[in-house]
């Protein structure tokens, strides 16, 4: 009789066990599927990639722009992290296929990395990455540490030429540590370099002050990434955070609003105000906000050099003195520079 | 008749930190703020009550922010007035000897 009972125990149990790995793989095969109720919300272009994906029963693949550097090519950039926050608001899980791309610059990855960290980009949902063709290209991806952020544990290549640091506060450590990189690259000796040191300094202090543009809650992110070209003694910085950006940063931005809805002046000519140093701090005390006006006095006496300044939708390149303006918005603050010994 | 006036030294980099950091404390390590108050205004109540000059050497630092340095200098200047501020304090800036106007400049403009 017990012998009977047990038995009858262990099929019931068998059978349990034998529904849940059938229900497992099932969802396995199927967690990546595109769901038919995401694809509502996409554009045209965008629901024939994800049908697509849905029939081939693999994730949607976004294309990357072939020259991917947002200093370089800044509106081509922007247009792809906004198809790709489409997808990924949607809860779509996407594939970023690098195998194409002809150019990465690292200012670009910096940015990658900032806008994967942040949850009001990703929405929590995942993506994969494929490697570039190219194998330099492949290798930079690989320093960067973005495998790393995105899940995937990969080896991280031992060249050393990309550091990349993030944190929310101003972090002298991380100042001097990318300062002693840059002299070592650059000089070939250890020395240093103040105006590269208070640039650090200084952005690290406007993203804490007015990258979240909620007194409250102060705690965006920085990303900065110190890059040496192999063969070069040019060593680039890329400085970014996803916060508010510098136009909508409190006061400032009623005093934007009001000026744009006059027609009196557009984001590039404020931007132009601030860095001359001729407009007031967004914090309305005068004697504040005199970071971004020390950062440009720095790069006139060409202690930095190929300044870059982007937010919002002002895309400036200071060397060949062009503003563009972006059709897609950058959501925060981007800034790049190098240092040479020239 | 002149009086030699006696000289308090502060060296930041010994005295404080060789890696001085942005303007306020919660902005993270070694503010403008931080300095003011642990270092700076204590010497400086010093050399008013002796009535001597209190010379700050900027010299072996990693650099400064233009925070930093306003809100130790101009934040002192707010608390006396430029005048009392400029009469008792020196610099010595052999890195960087374009600081030192730059730091009067923030104290003079400071209560403006």
């Amino acid at each position: 009789m017990r012998k009977k009972e047990s038995k009858k125990y262990n099929k019931n149990k068998s059978l349990k066990v034998f529904k849940q790995r059938k229900h497992h793989k099932t969802w396995k095969k199927n967690k990546n599927r595109v769901k038919s109720s995401d694809i509502f919300k996409l554009n045209r272009e965008q629901k024939k990639i994800a049908h697509k994906a849905r029939q081939a029963n693999k994730p949607p693949s976004i294309e990357l722009p072939k020259n991917f550097s947002f200093i370089n090519n800044p509106q081509e950039v922007l247009e792809f992290f906004h198809k790709l926050q489409k997808f990924l608001k949607n809860k779509i899980s996407v594939l970023l296929d690098f195998e194409n791309v002809e150019v990465i610059t690292p200012d670009v990855l910096a940015l990658l990395m900032a806008k994967f960290s942040n949850k009001e980009f990703t929405y929590g949902t995942k993506a994969w990455i494929n490697k570039p063709l190219n194998h330099e290209l492949s290798n930079l991806l690989f320093e960067s540490g973005f495998y790393n952020l995105l899940g995937e544990k990969k080896d991280k290549n031992t060249h050393g030429l990309l550091s990349t640091k993030k944190n929310t506060i101003v972090d002298t450590e991380v100042a001097v540590s990318a300062r002693k990189l840059a002299a070592q690259r650059t000089y070939g000796f250890d020395r240093k370099i103040q105006p590269l040191y208070r640039t650090l300094i200084e952005c690290m202090a406007n993203t804490k002050k007015h990258a979240s543009g909620n007194q409250l809650n102060m705690s965006e992110t920085w990303w900065l990434s110190v890059y040496n070209k192999p063969g070069t003694d040019i060593t680039t910085f890329t400085f970014c955070d996803t916060g508010v950006g510098i136009f909508k940063s409190s006061k400032l931005a009623t005093f934007t609003k009001l000026a744009i809805k006059l027609g009196i002046s557009k984001h590039s000519d404020i931007l132009l105000r601030i860095i001359e140093g001729k407009m007031e701090s967004s914090t309305g005390l005068h004697y504040r906000g005199k970071g971004l006006p020390k950062i440009y006095s720095d790069y006139k006496n060409n202690e930095l050099k190929r300044l870059f300044i982007a937010s919002n939708n002002v895309f400036a390149d200071f060397d060949n003195g062009t503003f563009i303006d972006l059709k897609k918005q950058l959501n925060g603050t981007f800034l790049y520079w190098e240092i040479s010994p020239n | 008749m002149t009086t030699l006036q006696e000289t308090i030294k502060v060296s930041l980099a010994e005295q404080f930190a060789n890696t001085p950091g942005a303007r306020n404390i919660d902005e993270g390590e070694f503010s403008g703020e931080a300095f003011l108050q642990t270092c700076l205004l204590s010497h400086f109540k010093e050399a008013l009550l002796k009535d001597s000059i209190l010379l700050i050497d900027l010299d072996n630092t990693e650099g400064y922010a233009t925070s930093f340095l306003e809100e130790a200098f101009g934040g002192l200047a707010r608390m006396f007035d430029a005048e009392t501020v400029l009469n008792h304090i020196e610099f010595k800036s052999d890195d960087e000897p374009l600081l030192i106007e730059e730091i009067k400049t923030y104290i003079k403009e400071a209560n403006k």
